[in-house]
């Protein structure tokens, strides 16, 4: 009897409520947040230290050159240029966004199929970029698909290389962004939707609000914290564009992107040094805009 | 309900000592192999990893393993065929683990040889069974075997040119332009083909080309000292007017930005594509998609001296091996074996003293083979400086797309102002060594 008392002075439930609250707390986070820290925080601590040194990114030594890589970057516009191509995917993201939330508008109420639909928008998601840049070198090559479709529509005057014409190129590749993530946020969007309350929509209906007042008045508030989210996460997003501009053209042809600048440094002409100042200045940027895109929504009441 | 929270922690224990078991795996492997090989001392037993670029010869390479280990029993060979291998294994090459056996990436300048591979012997003595080893040479020792050679050019379809009424191979820049465009009159195929999208496929142009135009051996040495690099009447200036004037005359294909090299090859083989600047090892390739392989030949750069064409044959990756594996003897030896099938194998020269020629080159008159001369291991170390100061990597074709942009039209500055701007940038680096 003595012993079991005992031995339950051990067990959680003897724990107050709340101690076994941060207990069980800690052993779920342990693992993702030892994760977090060993793949995302300490590279990026790591990171920091390199780009205050020469270091060639295989070479066992490397020297401290103080803040060199920061004057070089500082010096030449050139290195900032890439950040022109980010507002070809800014717009992308914006127009992503809208179409995103009428679509998941359209998919959320009174709609058959729904979830065929949100399937079928989802399924690029699914698809790894590399796969989807080799599909679209495909689709934008001079007699393939996209040349075919526009000569069914009789709209065969319109062809271009698409990738060749230096005022295309980017919006070309920007169209295949929009197409690769609209379907997430189409996701995230319907989901945000059908937790707004039906007893809401069903009182401005009786009170004669129409499906475009109850979208502006209702359903864009009821959105609004995942929309400032996805807001966040496209614009950051599009300053760091990278994976379907590299594979599909390797930032040739004015197609370069400050990730990509970044990673030829540090894998084609082997000065990581410069290339993690350029990273740690991305870092800043985003942080930055993220800053300014908070101030901005909170003066508006938002 | 007890049992059940026990379980419960239980299993999140097990969750994370099974993620960090991961981590530790592969060394316990590597300590069990040498345990192995220490207690039968000579022979050679255990376990080696042989890392390679080539993912399309694994079958092969699965036979060369099966071979060795037939000959020497007790041995297991395993390979590992990496995507991008020069990438991939400059970030594995920053830890200790990377195979038994490799090819040494090209960005491992011969100062650093020492820090990440096992000597393989003297160069008096390896010198007597190979060529080529200049590049591996680091004062008198050798850090890696060439697996083979290549001459460097533009490999054509014998077929179209006769179809275009082309009779002898051009001789100089312009007869070059001029046989492309007699193609492009005369037959449906494309007469050069750029391969854009594949980098390294422009790189011949940077690295490789100059020694034929200049027949000077010594020409990628001395152009590390030289400021005005970029200028018209240089051998890396006429090559790379060599890409420019084909696709400003409109002798490529129509949308390089949407070429693919897997589609060219057979193209070429077909008889749709004429032309394309490549190493001799992509004949094998070409001839093997080709119903008549014998059309697939080998041109040398359009520049004669003396009436000879200068043909540059350069060592392919050198295969080396790590200065941490746990198995030398039997990393080397199988290095030994591995030269002896791979060159053939991949269509290459062999590296072996006395081997013979490949058929494509076999019967040119014309033809003088010279090898690159080596750079020492300042030149080394100050091409690295330069290259790293100026950005211009000869060995990364980004930087020479821009040339085919200019060449559409599609870019907004005329090829002698790219030039002098990467004249100047190249200046810099040549500056930056003589500080």
């Amino acid at each position: 009897m003595e012993a079991s008392v005992k031995r339950k002075k051990f067990s959680i439930s003897s724990l107050t409520y709340k101690q076994q609250k941060i207990l069980i707390s800690i052993t779920f986070l342990f693992v993702p947040v030892l994760l977090l820290i060993l793949f995302t925080y300490v590279p990026s601590i790591f990171m920091f230290g390199y780009s205050f040194t020469d270091w060639d990114g295989i070479s066992p030594t490397k020297n401290f050159i103080g803040l060199s890589n920061y004057k070089l970057i500082f010096s030449s516009p050139d290195y900032f240029r890439p950040f022109i191509v980010s507002l070809y995917y800014i717009v992308a993201a914006f127009i992503q966004i809208a179409l995103a939330v009428c679509i998941s508008y359209l998919i959320s109420f009174r709609c058959r199929f729904a979830n065929l639909f949100k399937g079928v928008y989802f399924f690029p998601s699914l698809i790894n970029s590399v796969a989807i840049s080799f599909i679209f070198i495909f689709f934008f090559r001079p007699g393939s698909t996209l040349d075919t479709i526009l000569k069914l529509l009789g709209l065969g005057k319109y062809i271009q290389l698409w990738l060749q014409n230096p005022h295309l190129i980017n919006v070309s590749l920007a169209f295949v962004s929009v197409w690769r993530y609209i379907g997430y946020d189409i996701v995230m969007f319907s989901a945000a939707m059908q937790s707004i309350p039906t007893d809401i929509i069903e009182a401005a209906e009786v009170d004669g609000a129409n499906r475009f007042q109850q979208f502006i008045h209702i359903i864009i508030p009821g959105i609004s914290t995942i929309l400032k989210l996805l807001v966040f996460l496209s614009i950051t997003g599009s300053l760091a564009a990278f994976e379907i501009p590299y594979i599909m053209t390797g930032g040739g042809n004015g197609s370069m992107t400050f990730v990509i600048q970044t990673v030829n440094f540090a894998f084609q002409n082997y000065r990581v040094g410069l290339a993690s100042a350029l990273a740690v200045i991305l870092l800043i940027i985003s942080i930055l805009v993220f800053v300014i895109q908070r101030i901005v929504l909170q003066s508006r009441g938002a | 309900m007890k049992a059940k929270k026990v379980l419960s922690l239980l299993l999140a224990t097990a969750v994370i000592s099974t993620s960090l078991a991961g981590c530790g795996n592969s060394s316990n492997n590597s300590n069990s192999n040498t345990n192995k090989t220490s207690s039968s001392s000579n022979e050679l037993k255990g376990t080696i990893t042989v890392l390679t670029h080539r993912t399309d010869m694994t079958d092969t390479f699965n036979k060369y393993a099966d071979e060795f280990e037939k000959l020497h029993p007790g041995t297991t060979i395993k390979f590992e065929n990496l995507n991008d291998y020069q990438n991939a294994i400059s970030t594995r090459m920053s830890t200790g683990n990377y195979g038994d056996v490799l090819m040494i990436p090209a960005n491992i300048t011969k100062d650093k040889y020492k820090d990440f591979f096992a000597p393989l012997g003297s160069k008096d003595e390896l010198s007597k069974t190979y060529n080529y080893l200049d590049n591996f040479d680091v004062d008198g020792t050798i850090y890696g075997i060439p697996t083979g050679a290549n001459a460097t050019g533009f490999v054509y379809n014998a077929k179209v040119l006769k179809d275009a009424g082309v009779t002898s191979l051009p001789t100089t820049p312009d007869e070059y332009i001029n046989m492309l465009k007699a193609i492009k009159e005369k037959t449906d195929a494309i007469p050069y083909y750029t391969n854009y999208t594949s980098e390294w496929a422009l790189t011949n142009f940077s690295n490789a080309l100059q020694i034929g135009i200049s027949g000077d051996p010594d020409y990628m040495n001395k152009m590390i000292y030289n400021p005005n690099e970029f200028t018209k009447g240089t051998a890396t200036y006429t090559s790379l007017d060599l890409l420019y004037e084909a696709v400003k005359n409109k002798l490529v294909e129509q949308d390089p930005m949407t070429s693919d090299w897997e589609w060219s090859k057979q193209a070429m083989a077909d008889g749709k594509i004429a032309v394309m600047c490549l190493g001799s090892w992509a004949i094998g390739q070409i001839q093997a998609k080709s119903k008549t392989p014998e059309d697939i030949k080998f041109m040398p750069v359009p520049v004669r001296h003396d009436g000879k064409a200068i043909v540059q044959v350069g060592p392919d990756y050198g295969m080396g091996v790590n200065i941490h594996s746990k198995n030398i003897p039997l990393a080397k030896e199988f290095l030994k074996f591995f030269i002896t099938k791979y060159p053939q194998d991949s269509n290459m020269f062999s590296p072996i003293v006395g081997a013979k020629l490949p058929d494509y080159l076999n019967g040119a008159t014309d033809i003088e083979l010279v090898e690159a001369k080596p750079g020492t291991t300042k030149q080394a170390q100050d091409l690295d400086t330069v290259q790293k100061t100026s950005l211009i990597n000869l060995n990364d074709g980004k930087w020479i797309k821009k040339i085919i942009e200019i060449g559409l039209g599609v870019s907004n500055e005329t090829f002698d102002q790219y030039m002098s701007e990467l004249n100047s940038k190249w200046a810099q680096g040549v500056n930056a060594v003589k500080k």
